[in-house]
């Protein structure tokens, strides 16, 4: 197995409104191997977003990281100095964000705002700085970079500006970018057209990813590992084969069986019961007890993250000795989707 | 961008018509013959019948409206009743002045309602942020004329730092202008902190920090530029505010501006003096409404569209 | 991808979307402390105000605000005169309490009035469009080509200064606030789905406007009305202080505040007192005003 160049510990991060503690991310472990692309999945609301801003710190008042280890090739980020996180930023960790219609700054043009990284982490001037920001766009594959660079945001349509984004992301070639459901805002054609460009770009600069999605056919098109989110914890990680071919974790069942397939006969998407419990009434034991087909009385304990033989992890009492439901319970049957 | 302009121009004929014509039908309104009230209840037969001809009041009202509108053009706003000078003569040098404690009000008023907005919404809920607003409250509820008495009271009369009277001395300057320029930069808080908060919570200012950004490049490139769109306006509008407020500030410290010019024309019953000023000082709130509205346009022109 | 539906199935009838009730905009202001404060002062004020009004019309107290007795003139603050005396003698607190009805109620009369023109203008304007709207909207931005204080100014030089004329002309100068912000919130208001319902139900227009305009519209009026209150005083003070509203005699704090003003060396709380009434009046206004507009429509901050 290849080197992690993202390794995040039992990471939590919260936010305090009128005195109580909502905890967004609660004790979140993964890793990024070196040059591959980590997807994390999971519905809204359950922590993807907030932990992708907890590695770049950037959570703001009222929210604050409470615990937990960030490594980043070695180094501490939750430790690390303001300058130091800044001059990560940008450099060495890229990320670009769900919604590229509001994500760039309306009263500058695109030049000035892809200048700004070479500015900060390379400290070129304006001309050197604008020729690299044209050939940054011509990489993206926008059309006619030399007019755009000084072109306003509203110039643009919805795509061209996430090729902005990308190209303001990889300006300093990132050794990982974080994309935060990059293509959701986006219609479905450009959908394909974006994610293939960093597929593309990813080879060419050799970095690695993380793809925060709720959607699973992205990340079977571009991922090697799979991380599945689901009320602020992982619930379970695996490579992609792994995940879609042999799924551990009911939640991760149910997110396949409401996904439409071609391999097999359906008659119909089988949704998940009930609904993401909301943060005051979060159960202590297994978050997705509540609505899981197989919850036993076990469950009301929180069952921890448990690396299985084949080197994968899933947070479910089903795979632990202590298991005291029905004895070899068929999680995932995926000829018969039940 | 040029057909705005032009359409805004063209806005603006009907509305300076209106103007003209009601700034004209102050003397019309006015209870009883103008000519006798501006020579006087006892003022002789021949006294009235000068000034009436002077103003040929005995002409049909439109003919009179349109030799008014047709010599205000050219900035030509008749004599005064009292000492027969031209209107213009009196109200230039006074209008010079007033125009000098309007702008440096005015910078006053951006530079201290800019900086406290900024530390309020940079630093909200925390103390400077209260006391800043607490502060702002104050200065919007007092009365600019009460604040220059107050002013005075303290630093001319207890202290004897500042001189309590006139304009042009450095010494004489300081006052009038806090006192005309704090219900302003009051105003341009209050407005600087809700759009700074506003602009602060959007998605592009997390993109800048993202990039490595500093935070004080983040709040004074990205955040700034886009609170300040609103704040032009509302900066606009205090423009008028000054000039108008001018009138108070000019009374408590005896400057011999456009106000002082028009409160004393008021009390002489001099029409063609208070005319010509309330003209000249709504045309120039009039041309720099346009003008903010303008660059209000411009500025606005990339965020609209998103 | 199984997202949760939230979406729920529309009511066929028409809503009227106001139904976000009174109770709920008294539980947003009074968690508004400040707004509390504000509220308090007033109710506070209006009540001495009355008081005062009475007392210097029918003399409770025995004491006359335009007692003069030379003999006790330009004395600071004591236990017989709590705010001191004037050049005249009079006592200062008995004054203030005289002319607080007056400052009071011409702050009300004004906005009252301005309110009475504009707010059915501004729905008119904005309910038919037209020529109507373009006209008032033409006549209502000539109005505003005179700021601050100088339309009041203008109308009191011609109507001659009183405390009629006074309210008359700061009601004139705000009239284009009311039509301004009714006619925008009518036209936000026209557009909802639910008003074209009712209208294709066959409601006639002034049904339509009394029970559903009307109603919608009125957060923004009562928001401008209490905050135009302050404006109407701060403006009325300073017509009085030029000399050109409110007569001497008469106890109005900014006519006090300019007779006060030639004895400022040898007594400087004569245009003390008279001062900070105005700016607690008017704070307690932009307070509650404040408190108004965050309870009522949190949206509309600015």
């Amino acid at each position: 197995m290849s080197e992690n160049i993202l390794d995040i510990k039992d990471l939590r991060t919260s936010f305090f409104v009128e005195g109580s503690e909502v905890r967004a991310v609660d004790g979140v472990t993964f890793q990024v191997p070196e040059g591959k692309t980590l997807g994390i999945v999971g519905e809204s609301g359950s922590g993807k977003s907030i932990t992708a801003l907890s590695i770049l710190q950037l959570i703001e008042r009222p929210g604050e990281i409470v615990g937990g280890s960030i490594n980043f090739k070695g180094e501490e980020l939750t430790e690390a100095k303001n300058a130091r996180m800044r001059d990560i930023r940008g450099n060495e960790i890229s990320m670009i964000f769900q919604e590229p219609m509001t994500s760039l700054n309306p009263v500058y043009t695109i030049g000035q705002q892809l200048r700004e990284s070479y500015k900060i982490h390379q400290g070129l001037g304006k001309k050197e700085g604008t020729k690299r920001a044209i050939e940054m766009l011509e990489l993206v594959g926008i059309p006619s970079p030399a007019k755009r660079v000084d072109q306003y945001p509203y110039e643009l349509s919805g795509g061209m500006r996430q090729r902005v984004m990308i190209a303001m992301a990889l300006a300093c070639r990132p050794e990982l970018l974080i994309a935060d459901e990059p293509t959701t805002a986006l219609d479905v054609t450009i959908q394909a057209q974006i994610l293939e460009l960093i597929k593309e770009l990813q080879n060419d600069i050799g970095m690695s990813v993380i793809m925060i999605t709720h959607d699973l056919g992205v990340v079977a098109e571009t991922c090697d590992y799979v991380a599945v989110m689901y009320c602020g914890k992982v619930v379970e990680y695996a490579d992609v084969e792994t995940l879609f071919e042999n799924p551990r974790h009911p939640y991760t069942v149910g997110l396949l069986n409401s996904l439409p397939r071609h391999d097999v006969d359906q008659d119909e998407l089988i949704p998940i019961k009930g609904s993401v419990p909301a943060p005051d009434e979060m159960p202590t034991g297994c978050r997705f007890a509540p609505r899981c087909p197989h919850a036993s009385d076990i469950c009301s304990k929180l069952p921890e993250l448990e690396t299985q033989e084949d080197g994968n992890d899933v947070r479910c009492w089903i795979y632990t000795e202590e298991w005291d439901g029905e004895k070899g319970v068929a999680v995932y049957d995926r000829e018969h989707t039940t | 961008m040029t057909t705005f302009i032009i359409r805004r121009l063209l806005q603006l004929i009907p509305v300076l018509l209106g103007v003209t014509i009601l700034v004209f039908s102050l003397m019309h309104l006015t209870p009883g013959n103008p000519a006798v009230i501006m020579a006087g209840e006892s003022a002789p037969q021949a006294t009235v019948e000068a000034i009436e001809q002077r103003l040929g009041l005995n002409d049909p009202l439109h003919v009179q409206y349109f030799n008014f509108l047709g010599n205000a053009l050219q900035l030509d706003f008749g004599t005064s009743i009292r000492d027969n000078i031209p209107v213009f003569e009196h109200i230039q040098p006074r209008f010079l002045i007033t125009l000098e404690l309007t702008i440096y009000s005015m910078i006053f008023a951006i530079v201290l309602g800019l900086l406290a907005g900024i530390v309020s919404a940079v630093r909200q809920y925390t103390f400077s942020d209260v006391a800043i607003m607490v502060v702002a409250l104050f200065g919007l509820s007092m009365p600019n004329f009460w604040l220059g008495l107050m002013l005075i009271q303290w630093f001319s009369i207890n202290l004897g730092w500042l001189s309590p009277t006139g304009w042009g001395d450095p010494d004489q300057l300081v006052l009038p202008v806090i006192a005309l320029g704090t219900a302003g930069a009051a105003i341009i808080a209050r407005m600087t902190r809700s759009s700074m908060l506003d602009v602060i919570s959007q998605d592009y200012i997390r993109t800048a920090r993202a990039k490595g950004v500093k935070e004080r490049v983040v709040i004074f490139r990205h955040a700034l530029k886009n609170a300040m769109i609103p704040v032009v306006t509302v900066i606009g509008l205090q423009f008028g505010y000054f000039l108008a407020g001018s009138v108070l500030t000019e009374s408590v410290f005896a400057i011999n501006g456009l106000g002082r010019l028009i409160i004393d024309a008021i009390l002489q019953r001099d029409f063609p003096i208070v005319q010509g000023a309330v003209l000249v000082v709504s045309v120039s709130f009039v041309i720099v409404n346009l003008i903010v509205d303008i660059s209000y346009r411009f500025l606005n022109k990339r965020v609209d569209l998103n | 991808m199984v997202v949760a539906s939230k979406e729920r199935i529309r009511d066929t009838r028409p809503v009227n979307p106001r139904v976000k009730s009174l109770k709920d905009t008294f539980r947003r202001l009074k968690k508004n402390k400040s707004a509390l404060v504000g509220f308090y002062v007033l109710a506070f004020f209006f009540v001495v105000s009355i008081f005062g009004a009475i007392d210097a019309n029918y003399g409770l107290t025995g004491i006359s605000s335009n007692a003069t007795n030379l003999t006790s003139k330009l004395e600071g603050p004591s236990g017989a005169h709590w705010f001191g005396t004037d050049h005249l003698g009079r006592d200062i607190f008995i004054r203030i309490l005289h002319g607080m009805y007056i400052t009071l109620g011409v702050g009300f009369a004004a906005t009252f009035l301005a309110g009475l023109v504009g707010v059915p203008l501004g729905i008119l304007a904005g309910y038919y469009g037209g020529w109507f709207d373009t006209v008032v909207m033409r006549l209502m931005d000539i109005l505003l080509a005179f700021p601050g204080i100088l339309l009041a100014l203008a109308i009191v030089s011609v109507l001659g200064g009183s405390t009629i004329n006074v309210t008359i002309a700061i009601a004139i100068g705000a009239i284009p606030q009311f039509a301004r912000i009714v006619r925008g919130s009518t036209l936000t208001t026209k557009k909802l789905e639910y008003v074209d319902a009712i209208r294709a139900l066959g409601a006639r227009d002034g049904k339509i406007i009394f029970q559903h305009i009307l109603p919608n519209i009125m957060s923004p009026i009562i928001v401008n009305t209490t905050l135009f209150i302050a404006t109407a005083i701060l403006t009325a003070a300073g017509l009085s202080f030029l000399g050109l509203g409110v007569q001497p005699p008469t106890p109005e704090w900014g006519a006090m505040l300019n007779d006060g003003r030639n004895y400022m060396y040898q007594a400087g709380h004569i245009t003390l007192f008279p001062g900070m009434m105005i700016v607690i009046v008017v704070l307690a206004f932009n307070l509650f005003g404040d408190g108004l507009r965050d309870a009522l429509d949190p949206k509309m901050r600015k």
